[in-house]
């Protein structure tokens, strides 16, 4: 055997070895990087073909022991054993899923995959071809059964020395019919025979379990229940291994006869036999009865729980490997506000009782609160988001919601907000804006408090930001009996740009002071140009000169035909004062249309005046022409 | 030291539910007889006085650490009223003991004077007791913790407000100590209180989720947040009734609802709860029970997974609550609860944690029972995450099958464990060796 020979298949081994660890531990060995790496490092070393043999103590390589370090390949090599397999030849590179393959076909039942024609049948299904595989019960059936050296009782059993009524006949004998006892008897026994029987006969452990089992059924009713209590009052795996031979018909026929806690053991046994961890007695004993039911269950668990439970050493050498997958998950820590927000939404989502979500909203409101009291306006934004935006809750909840949004826009609260929005925070802006009309009502009644012009200048910017989504509760607000109140609100409405309806302003129009007036003369306009020209010519009529004065310079800017026979009429009017007149002369400058012009051409052409101010309007005009 | 836990559960026992029953109910009866047997065992032919400082309880000058905590709510109770020693003479009288426990229960105002029970008769001087280990290290920030859940809990039952800085506080304290003394704090997990099932339980959950986070490494800042989350993950438990959470059975269907809000109502008292920054704990709270492949309740809402955080917690939860016996089932043993754990890895937990968590706790952990191959028993007194190392175990019954009165050390190489055993089956409590042996502070012997 050369070195290098000995020294190639130890790195394949020990690969493998890895590999099936992998293999037990994840329900997609494959996708795992261990898996791929194990196969990779065989990929690396293989060249010509090897044949790497097998017997009970493990993988040979040219007669000599491959020793490997990992634990791994010991069980890999027990578990080809048990399939009989006599040895293993790599052909060529494998790839990832052929190994898989391989791994699978020696996850099955020995009798179920030698009934489907073995493992090398298996993997040609398979389209596996960089390996093969020799079973040695094709071979040489037989031949290891002479080797294994068993205990007289153990032999006994196998060769059926007593039949299973025999063997139960005599364990009732010596018990005296006591059940007490009789459980006493079959229990020991049972586990001095096992006791006996070497670690790699398989047929010797499954004959005895049999043999024990068997013997079970030719007791009486107390005799199995006494029995049956025995063992599932015991931890031993053993005595797991007995309970796991009855099928889930034979447990259901047997648990209404238990006293209370041997049908509480059963249960016990249930939920850890078919991963029913949470599950209550009905269900359990519900899946008793289903034989297939349970049946499949116990298989997958059983199946991976025996694995696994092999696998722990192996496991914990690789736990190197594991704790750096686990470092690799770490949460994010800058996440962990947003994680909290959606277990926020998740109880809104799942908070069915009145009182637990009207304590949601406590929570939200005192949480949104807090966070603007600390200037934390960010935090305050998302905060309120989590329950706004895209709603969690169900549809009826929305007026507990929007009740909740009425406590958060408390004036003290709003004036923080603001103060801040006044700073460009762009989180307290968006705070307001989610918070919308309610916000506006609070606000409006900060403005109307606030003694510091610069901060109602600021107060009135904000109002006119929320205005912009909502107008309702701004106009709400134009009867207000305060009139630079009503004026503040008018400004606010302009600034807003929101869409009105000029109907919603007029009442304004005739409000008693000026300063009111004028204002409102400016938003009509602005959000009704063409309707506003009615309200326009009737505010020439004002007592006030602001009014006349802003009503015409509105109009000079209104469009229309209907404007400029206003700006004419005004042009020309008398009763109305110099700088109006002036006004009114310069809009139809700039309106540059033929009325207008034929209108300056007639103000502009008079040869004889009388007065300065006839002047003034005469040659106002001839400027507004030329220029 | 089995003579003073019996008689410490006796008389917690019968203090609880003289309130239950009346005076001549057969179960109350029986209590009291099993009670006052352990008195009279404890007093032995002549009589023991039991003395109380601080947090620590003495027999005669002994101090018994481990048995303080174990026993942590009674001795409140004890100072609640007043009672500051307990004098035991043989015979103790049935009616004695009655009416010890009624005191207790401030069911009466005064005991006789010249009864076979005498409180606050206090033989020893302070400087008189021995002062030893009491409560110091991991053993105080236990104690604590157990005083803080206690403190929120009743807040939280009578609807008041409560902030999260005691949990914080002994969290940083439990953090530090496991920190430094892992092992030690590990097998105090171990630990286990039927009559405070939750409190103690929580503990346990947060010194193994710390010493399984410490393991992987996980940055101290987040390991304490993480932690906060771990000791209050059962919190919402408050708002369950007593009669669903002590039901001696299988819970029913209206039960089991009642079970299954208690991640939401933690979640909820934590967020309310909760500074700026601290929020992760009600995180913790309502996903401990969402398994890793998104079943388990609540239903999240949400797209992400369970957080990393509930999964650790999740797993150290799991495993405590399976070795800890309840009403309606038996302890599993550490293996036993391993399988579990194993068997529902990757459906019900992160298989990672898993390994992990398997990796830290081993597969014979501190505090459990092994049977070798002669039969002896032995004790794990430390676990080391070595897996090439063997854990280190004391022997505590021969393979004659006799209790062995001063446990030696016992080298497990070239051992054959044959199987664990549950305290059940052992017939031991490993609270009863840890006080015997001094662990749990200095950690392994």
């Amino acid at each position: 055997m050369e070195r290098s020979n000995l020294s190639t298949s130890v790195a394949i081994v020990e690969a493998l070895g890895t590999a099936w660890t992998v293999h037990s531990l994840y329900p997609d060995p494959a996708s795992q990087p261990a898996f791929r790496r194990a196969i990779e490092s065989i990929r690396g070393v293989i060249g010509d073909p090897i044949t790497l043999d097998l017997d009970v103590g493990g993988f040979l390589s040219g007669g000599v022991a491959v020793a490997a370090d990992r634990e791994g390949a010991d069980r890999l090599a027990k578990r080809c054993y048990l399939h009989h397999v006599e040895s293993v030849m790599m052909l060529s590179p494998p790839t990832e899923d052929e190994v898989a393959r391989l791994f699978a076909a020696l996850d099955r039942d020995e009798k179920a995959s030698m009934a489907a024609g073995g493992i090398e049948a298996a993997l040609r299904r398979g389209g596996v071809s960089s390996f093969t595989v020799v079973q040695r019960s094709q071979l040489a059936t037989g031949a290891r059964e002479q080797a294994i050296d068993r205990d007289p009782a153990v032999r006994e059993i196998l060769e059926n020395v007593l039949s299973p009524a025999e063997f139960a006949s005599r364990l009732i004998e010596e018990s005296g019919g006591d059940p007490e006892r009789l459980a006493d008897l079959l229990h020991s026994q049972y586990r001095e025979t096992l006791d006996k029987v070497t670690d790699d006969d398989v047929d010797g452990r499954e004959a005895v379990v049999q043999a024990f089992v068997e013997a079970f059924f030719y007791f009486d009713e107390p005799g199995q229940i006494a029995c049956f209590r025995r063992f599932l009052s015991s931890d031993h795996q053993f005595d797991g291994v007995f309970l796991d031979q009855f099928a889930g018909h034979e447990l259901a026929r047997l648990a209404p006869r238990l006293d209370s806690q041997g049908l509480s053991l059963l249960l016990d046994y249930a939920r850890v036999a078919t991963d029913q961890a949470d599950g209550r007695p009905q269900e359990l004993l519900g899946i008793l009865r289903n034989p297939e039911a349970l049946q499949s269950m116990r298989e997958v668990a059983a199946a991976k729980v025996q694995e696994r439970l092999t696998s722990i050493d192996d496991a914990a050498i690789e736990g190197g490997r594991v704790l750096a997958a686990v470092r690799d998950r770490f949460p994010n820590p800058q996440r962990y506000f947003y994680d909290a927000l959606e277990v926020f939404r998740g109880l809104l989502a799942v908070e069915d009782r009145d009182r637990r979500f009207a304590r949601l909203m406590r929570i939200w409101v005192g949480k949104v609160s807090d966070s603007i009291r600390r200037r934390q306006f960010r935090r305050a934004e998302l905060w309120l988001r989590a329950a706004t935006t895209k709603p969690t809750y169900p549809v009826h909840r929305q007026s507990e919601v929007d009740e909740a949004l009425g406590l958060m826009a408390t004036a003290e609260l709003m004036g923080v907000i603001v103060e801040a929005a006044g700073k460009n925070e762009e989180a307290a802006g968006k705070i307001l804006q989610a918070l919308g009309p309610k916000a506006a009502n609070a606000l409006l009644d900060l403005l109307a408090d606030e003694q510091s012009a610069p901060r109602r200048r600021m107060l009135m910017r904000v109002v006119a930001d929320v205005g912009k989504q909502n107008p309702a509760p701004l106009i709400g607000r134009l009867g207000d009996e305060r009139w630079y109140m009503v004026r503040n609100v008018l400004w606010a409405l302009r600034e807003s740009g929101s869409p009105l309806r000029a109907d919603a302003i007029v009442p304004a129009l005739s409000h008693p002071d000026h300063r009111v007036r004028v204002e409102a003369l400016r938003v009509v306009a602005n959000a009704a140009p063409e309707e506003s020209v009615p309200h326009l010519e009737a505010a020439l009529k004002d007592s006030a000169g602001d009014v006349r004065t802003t009503a015409l310079t509105l109009l000079g800017s209104a469009p229309g035909d209907r404007a400029e026979e206003g700006l004419i009429t005004a042009a020309s009017d008398r009763r109305l004062g110099l700088a109006e007149r002036v006004t009114a002369i310069e809009a139809l400058g700039a309106r540059r249309t033929p009325p207008a012009e034929a209108a300056l051409g007639r103000l502009g052409n008079k040869r004889f005046v009388l007065s300065g101010s006839a002047r003034t309007v005469r040659d106002t005009a001839r400027k507004a022409l030329n220029s | 030291m089995i003579e003073m836990r019996g008689f410490l559960s006796g008389l917690r026992a019968a203090s609880h539910q003289i309130h239950l029953y009346p005076e001549d109910h057969p179960a109350l009866a029986e209590l009291i007889n099993v009670g006052t047997q352990a008195a009279n065992r404890l007093a032995g032919d002549d009589q023991v006085n039991i003395t109380l400082i601080g947090d620590s309880l003495y027999k005669e000058r002994e101090i018994l650490a481990h048995t303080s905590l174990e026993f942590n709510g009674l001795l409140r109770e004890l100072q609640s009223r007043g009672i500051e020693s307990i004098t035991l003479r043989s015979p103790v009288s049935v009616g004695d003991f009655r009416d010890l426990a009624a005191f207790i229960a401030s069911l009466t105002g005064d005991l006789p004077a010249e009864g076979t029970v005498r409180l606050n008769e206090r033989p020893y001087t302070r400087s008189e007791l021995e002062q030893g280990e009491g409560f110091t290290g991991v053993r105080r920030s236990y104690a604590r913790s157990l005083d803080v859940l206690r403190g929120i809990s009743l807040a939280l039952d009578a609807g008041e407000e409560f902030d999260l800085s005691g949990a914080t506080w002994v969290v940083e304290q439990l953090v530090e100590q496991t920190l430094a003394q892992p092992a030690a704090s590990v097998l105090l997990s171990t630990m286990k209180s039927h009559d405070e099932y939750t409190f103690y339980h929580s503990v346990n959950v947060c010194i193994l989720a710390i010493a399984l986070a410490r393991m992987a490494e996980l940055p101290e800042d987040d390991l304490k947040l993480m932690a906060v989350g771990a000791l209050l993950h059962d919190i919402g438990k408050v708002r369950v009734s007593t009669a669903t959470l002590q039901y001696p059975g299988r819970l029913d269907k209206e039960q089991w609802a009642e079970i299954k809000l208690h991640p939401q109502e933690g979640a909820a008292a934590i967020l309310a709860a909760a500074a700026p920054g601290q929020e992760i704990a009600a995180v913790v709270a309502f996903e401990h029970h969402a398994r890793y492949d998104g079943q388990g309740y609540p239903s999240l809402a949400y797209a992400r997974p369970a957080h990393f955080f509930s999964r650790l917690v999740s797993t150290a939860d799991t495993y405590d609550a399976l070795t800890t016996r309840r009403a309606y089932r038996r302890a599993e043993t550490p293996n036993r609860a391993l399988r579990v754990l194993l068997q529902g890895s990757g459906t019900m937990y992160d298989p990672e944690l898993v390994q992990a968590f398997i990796r830290m706790i081993g597969v014979y952990p501190a505090g459990s029972f092994l049977e070798l191959d002669g039969g002896e028993m032995a004790m794990v007194t430390h676990h080391t995450e070595d897996p090439a190392e063997l854990p280190h175990a004391v022997l505590v019954r021969g393979a004659d099958g006799v209790l062995i009165a001063e446990p030696d050390p016992i080298s497990l190489v070239d051992r054959t464990i044959v199987d664990q055993l549950s305290p059940e089956r052992a017939g031991l409590e490993p609270a009863e060796l840890i006080e015997k042996l001094g662990m749990g502070e200095q950690g392994p012997i």
